[in-house]
């Protein structure tokens, strides 16, 4: 990819595309509309992209579903997580739609994925710790997402989230590789045990342990 | 109340954050680093830690035992589980075993713990109070001081959950040390404090309501005793532990990982780590 293409993607939004809703426990939170991400990817890969669901799941008992999204641009591949709540029939408890919720959680994947990418990284920045653009007058930022509101993150410096940590021993499983050994890999790999893997180590691991590229001892 | 669901292995499972954690912390981070973060192996074991555990484990057989069957196992029954428990984890431990002077190896081990228990069954108190759980595991959202809940759960198992006739509970916790504990340090005790928080995130405090707690110390003296010493944990208390567990998060985040030397040095089991740190 080149370094026209990444600015294009990696371009500040204009604060009209940056949408707010109110978060849990009083926060503001910024997001970018799915659309506006589509539209992004469409206008800086020329629509030479693809969107893939590599696998769902379906947490009843979380009422949660989580799938897991690979974007396809050229030969770069980037894949995340993304997450809904399932909604239910507040008297029968009954799922609303499950279609509807798999769809959220598709949205959530895709718009993860274009941030490792670098869109919409301008939403991150100031809970990293980097100076964030300055907010719209009017509109004071108290805290930034692309994501739905959450609560407070164990990972504002980069730990990785629950979600990823569950899929990741789920994958693991699968794959026939208990803690043990994946805690050694996780060693060898990044010099800590897999409940302190940073985010985007969390992502690599994830990527490998769908490629198959890590084995049980 | 909330019955348990979920053993401590399966907590273990998800992103935690255990008593015992905080306090690594709180005695020396870069000994927290070590342990948890990169999951080195210790340079060694000490061999009281191996004695506590199977010491732990013989009382919450004997108390499983009176819970279960309403009446307290024999002496002799206590005594084969614990010689089997200490076999067990003798067996299992990996790096060497630092022994003291008190039992300068695995024989004197065994008879050190088999007189604390025989001090324990002569007096095992508790008398007329209900057994409700034994080694409880719970789980909590941890809530930061600006009100935020953390996505990371506070993890603990209550070694022994006593009712009295009035129905106040009674946490117990199981300890075994050489040197006496005074009031003070019992008072202030963060175990208890996170007990408090995961019974009354599980529904078995009401809001504003305190939590009894009791400690079981088996002394390792010459002539082993059994002493037992009561304190509170106040609404307070817990929202002082939630406090210190979000500050303790919130440095881990940060990777703040500096040694502490002091007293707890002696033990380490990583001593060359640290000093080639």
């Amino acid at each position: 990819m080149d370094r026209e293409t990444l600015s294009a993607l990696q371009a500040l939004f204009a604060p009209a595309d940056i949408k707010q809703r109110e978060g849990s426990f009083g926060k503001t939170l910024d997001y970018l509309e799915t659309s506006t991400v589509v539209q992004r990817l469409n206008e800086a890969l020329d629509g030479d992209w693809s969107f893939h669901i590599v696998e769902h799941v379906v947490r009843e008992d979380l009422s949660e579903v989580i799938v897991v999204g690979k974007l396809v641009a050229g030969e770069i591949v980037k894949m995340q997580i993304g997450s809904a709540t399932l909604k239910r029939h507040r008297q029968s408890g009954e799922l609303m739609c499950l279609g509807d919720d798999l769809k959220a959680a598709a949205s959530d994947a895709l718009k993860k994925c274009a941030t490792l990418l670098g869109v919409g990284l301008q939403l991150y920045r100031s809970d990293e710790g980097q100076p964030a653009p300055s907010p719209p007058i009017g509109h004071p930022r108290t805290n930034s997402s692309a994501d739905p509101p959450s609560p407070r993150s164990s990972s504002s410096s980069g730990r990785l989230s629950p979600k990823q940590h569950q899929l990741i021993l789920k994958l693991a499983a699968e794959a026939g590789i208990n803690k043990n050994e994946l805690n050694r890999h996780c060693q060898q790999q990044y010099g800590r045990v897999v409940d302190f893997l940073a985010k985007a180590e969390a992502s690599r691991l994830i990527e490998g342990l769908f490629a198959g590229a890590i084995q049980a001892a | 109340m909330n019955t348990p669901a979920r053993s401590l292995q399966q907590l273990r499972q998800e992103l935690h954050v255990s008593y015992s954690q905080i306090n690594t912390y709180l005695t020396c981070p870069l000994r927290y680093q070590f342990h948890y973060v990169q999951g080195r192996s210790p340079e060694h074991v000490g061999a009281s830690l191996l004695l506590g555990s199977a010491i732990h484990s013989s009382l919450a057989h004997y108390y499983e035992s009176l819970r279960d069957k309403g009446a307290a196992p024999s002496g002799d029954d206590v005594l084969d589980h614990f010689r089997e428990a200490l076999s067990r984890q003798l067996g299992q431990v990996q790096a060497p075993i630092l022994y003291k002077a008190e039992a300068p190896d695995a024989e004197t081990l065994l008879t050190q713990g088999e007189g604390l228990l025989r001090a324990f069954l002569v007096d095992p108190s508790f008398q007329g109070m209900e057994v409700i759980a034994v080694e409880l595991p719970l789980q909590a959202t941890l809530t930061s001081a600006d009100g935020a809940g953390h996505d990371i759960a506070l993890i603990g198992a209550v070694d022994l959950l006593l009712r009295d006739q009035l129905g106040r509970w009674l946490a117990v916790d199981h300890k075994t040390a050489k040197q006496a504990l005074t009031q003070e340090a019992i008072d202030r005790d963060l175990q208890f404090s996170a007990y408090a928080l995961l019974l009354a995130e599980n529904g078995y405090l009401e809001e504003g309501s305190s939590l009894h707690c009791a400690f079981n110390v088996l002394r390792k003296l010459k002539t082993p005793k059994v002493e037992r010493h009561l304190t509170l944990r106040t609404q307070n208390d817990r929202q002082r532990f939630a406090r210190v567990a979000d500050s303790v998060l919130a440095a881990i985040e940060a990777q703040v990982f500096v040694p502490c030397t002091g007293w707890q040095c002696a033990d380490c089991p990583y001593q060359k780590a640290c000093a080639d740190w």
